[in-house]
């Protein structure tokens, strides 16, 4: 019996694609949001990973495996000295 | 492969580039890099899935392209944010 794993994962992580965009889209603003964001893009780069992965592109996968977690550290170090400034300034101003 | 499974994958893909779209033209920097960052491993996807299924044999290449340039374009803007 042929079972279609190839098909049925690369459905899976569409279908987890299709959820975190709706999700990405329909969010509003708030306390610490940033990092929510991150968390929900991060869904989307590992089912982008899964679907190089299928599609026989293992350097591709291996390259945004290793360069993805830099990327949102660098974000969200970032955010935080930027908030963290923000709000210094604001205190210092009274 | 299945043709429908990759259109279907296609189409998540350009629903998952329109939100990164709008993640990008947000007001705070953050999310913008967030949405840049989005979107350019989304494209390097779907240009890796259109080769695929039209035998495109430079898309593997642009894609790489695109997947070392998002992320080091990243960290690059963070660290000019963070020293700001």
């Amino acid at each position: 019996m042929y079972i279609p794993i190839k098909e049925i994962v690369l459905l899976i992580a569409s279908m987890g694609i299709l959820l975190a965009s709706y999700r990405l889209w329909v969010m509003k603003d708030g306390k610490n949001m940033v990092y929510a964001r991150i968390h929900i893009a991060s869904v989307i780069d590992l089912a982008c990973i899964l679907i190089m992965l299928i599609l026989n592109r293992p350097l591709l996968a291996l390259l945004y495996l290793v360069l993805s977690p830099f990327a949102a550290h660098a974000i969200a170090n970032a955010d935080y000295y930027d908030r963290m400034k923000e709000k210094l300034t604001r205190k210092l101003r009274g | 492969m299945n043709e429908y499974i990759l259109y279907f994958t296609m189409f998540a893909l350009i629903v998952g580039a329109l939100s990164s779209l709008k993640l990008s033209f947000h007001r705070s920097t953050s999310n913008v890099l967030i949405g840049e960052g989005l979107m350019a491993i989304v494209v390097a996807t779907f240009l890796v899935v259109v080769s695929q299924k039209f035998n495109i044999p430079f898309g593997e290449t642009v894609a790489l392209f695109i997947i070392v340039a998002g992320p080091v374009g990243t960290i690059a803007f963070s660290t000019v944010m963070k020293k700001r």
